[in-house]
């Protein structure tokens, strides 16, 4: 039986025909443990097939039919397992750099694919997925899941389907209005971006930055007394604003930057599959970014009053709306200011630790984890910050021909600064 | 006001095997309150219940459990 796509999938499916536009592979993600031993392939080869037997919701093809889109049931056998071999973490990297390069057609798209990269001692276990036959906290599940043949998910109704069935049409048009005026407020300045080259876009590439759990203790203190228990994306989102402003993107008034919201209840072990986000934006202006203590308020201001006011439900219905747009104009609509700017100074995503924790892969033990995702052209920049038994992990995801390694080695310097509070700035 | 908190906190913001099971002094934050959650906790403790409570004190000793967040709760009313 086909399933449609939620507004949320939807959303991400408009994505993945945007970074396709920028001349990149699609909308896809993963996520990444680093193992303490090579591994066997046998065994999770035949996990990987028993994982689809289990849950054959992730064996489907997504198909067309006039502006809507379904997920179509596979039935040509196709193995979602991969072994890769690399000599040393070089090639091992560059390994994951394909995986998320690989070109496929959105149709022909595997959404789920899991891989096994073996080094001379250790390996790499990674799951890609395409963002809109789930969001990241669905991935953690797939893994989980994976990992744990005898579980089974609880029945659960989407979050995100129940919220929306419960809004008449009138409470959906009042709430996409609100969320209009909301988003034509934001436009009123305009976001300055990383500095890019102008040549097209090739490949995605990615740096780590990882902080030990010391460090990572220290950068939690400092979010918990600027931005208080509710706001550690905001502490990021903050510091990533004053670094890039230090190394001299402040071209324009000021930064936007979206960042996602789950609406599972935490702990929830299902749903698994349909993205179950909303997203919301956080903006400051240049005169805000240059000082520390006035923009985290601002920040928590502005968190606080989008809750309080429901703005970040009335995005939803926005979403509801664009989702019945060619996927070309939903794009133009999300991405871009009316005045044509892209709105998104950079993408951002904050998971802390994955919950259920993954501490061992077939008896092999997890030293670390991050995820990858690819980004559209501008801003060509996506962070998605993770922590792993109290480690801190930046991934830092861009394009590799329009990010020098040069400005982001500085940018990453610059971002540790402002993390610890550092009053002295890089030259 | 110990079961709205309650009926809220389960319904909208975590997940648990069994709620009444869940004691008083159990520990939310491990539960999976999280920030977001929290913040949304403190919004409809100010429209449902009518009391504001200041953003500083916005801390752990506060949150950690529904005996805690009761007493904070009595400390504004």
């Amino acid at each position: 039986m086909r399933t449609a796509l939620n507004t949320a999938d939807h959303f991400t499916l408009m994505i993945d025909y945007e970074i396709r536009k920028s001349g990149l592979s699609g909308n896809f993600c993963a996520l990444v443990f680093e193992l303490d031993q090579k591994l066997d392939p046998e065994s999770l080869a035949i996990q990987s097939e028993g994982f689809l037997e289990r849950f054959p919701e992730a064996n489907v093809r997504l198909k067309q039919q006039g502006r809507r889109y379904f997920w179509q049931p596979y039935t040509q056998g196709a193995s979602i397992f991969f072994t890769h071999q690399a000599k040393h973490q070089d090639s091992a990297h560059r390994i994951i750099q394909s995986i998320m390069n690989t070109k496929v057609s959105t149709y022909d798209a595997v959404p789920v694919t899991f891989h096994l990269i073996n080094l001379p001692t250790g390996s790499f276990f990674l799951l890609r997925w395409f963002h809109p036959i789930c969001d990241a906290k669905g991935a953690e599940l797939i893994v989980h899941y994976f990992l744990h043949d005898n579980e089974t998910p609880p029945k659960a109704q989407s979050p995100f389907t129940q919220l929306t069935n419960k809004w008449g049409f009138w409470k959906k048009l009042g709430m996409m209005y609100k969320a209009k005026k909301h988003i034509g407020q934001l436009d009123q300045t305009s976001s300055s971006l990383p500095n890019i080259q102008e040549t097209p876009a090739d490949k995605l590439d990615y740096t780590l930055l990882k902080i030990n759990v010391e460090t990572s203790k220290i950068i939690m203190k400092h979010a918990m007394k600027e931005v208080g228990m509710t706001g550690t994306s905001l502490y990021f989102i903050g510091c990533l604003m004053r670094a890039l402003a230090k190394i001299g993107c402040q071209e324009n008034e000021g930064f936007c930057v979206p960042y996602a919201m789950n609406m599972r209840k935490r702990k929830a072990l299902s749903p698994i599959f349909g993205n179950q986000v909303s997203f919301l934006f956080a903006q400051a202006t240049m005169e805000q970014v240059q000082d520390r203590k006035k923009l985290f308020k601002s920040l928590r201001e502005q968190h606080k009053t989008t809750i309080r006011t429901g703005l970040d439900q009335a995005l939803v219905p926005l979403m509801w709306a664009g989702s019945w747009l060619p996927l070309e104009k939903y794009g133009a609509i999300i991405r871009n200011t009316p005045q044509g700017r892209e709105r998104s100074s950079f993408w951002f995503s904050y998971t802390g630790e994955p919950d259920p924790q993954v501490t061992e892969v077939a008896n092999a033990r997890v030293k670390t984890m991050f995820q990858l995702s690819q980004v559209t052209s501008p801003p060509s920049l996506g962070v998605l910050v993770s922590q792993y038994s109290g480690e801190i992990t930046l991934s830092f995801n861009y394009i590799a021909s329009q990010i020098q390694h040069e400005w982001l080695d500085k940018f990453m310097q610059q971002l540790t600064k402002e993390l610890l509070n550092d009053s002295e700035d890089i030259t | 006001m110990h079961e709205i908190l309650k009926k809220f906190i389960f319904e909208e913001l975590v997940q648990v095997d069994d709620v009444t099971l869940f004691a008083e002094q159990d520990d939310l934050l491990d539960a999976g309150l999280d920030s977001m959650g929290i913040m949304r906790l403190v919004l409809f403790i100010e429209e449902e219940l009518g009391v504001s409570l200041p953003d500083e004190e916005i801390e752990p000793d506060n949150i950690q459990t529904l005996e805690s967040i009761v007493k904070w709760i009595e400390r504004h009313r």
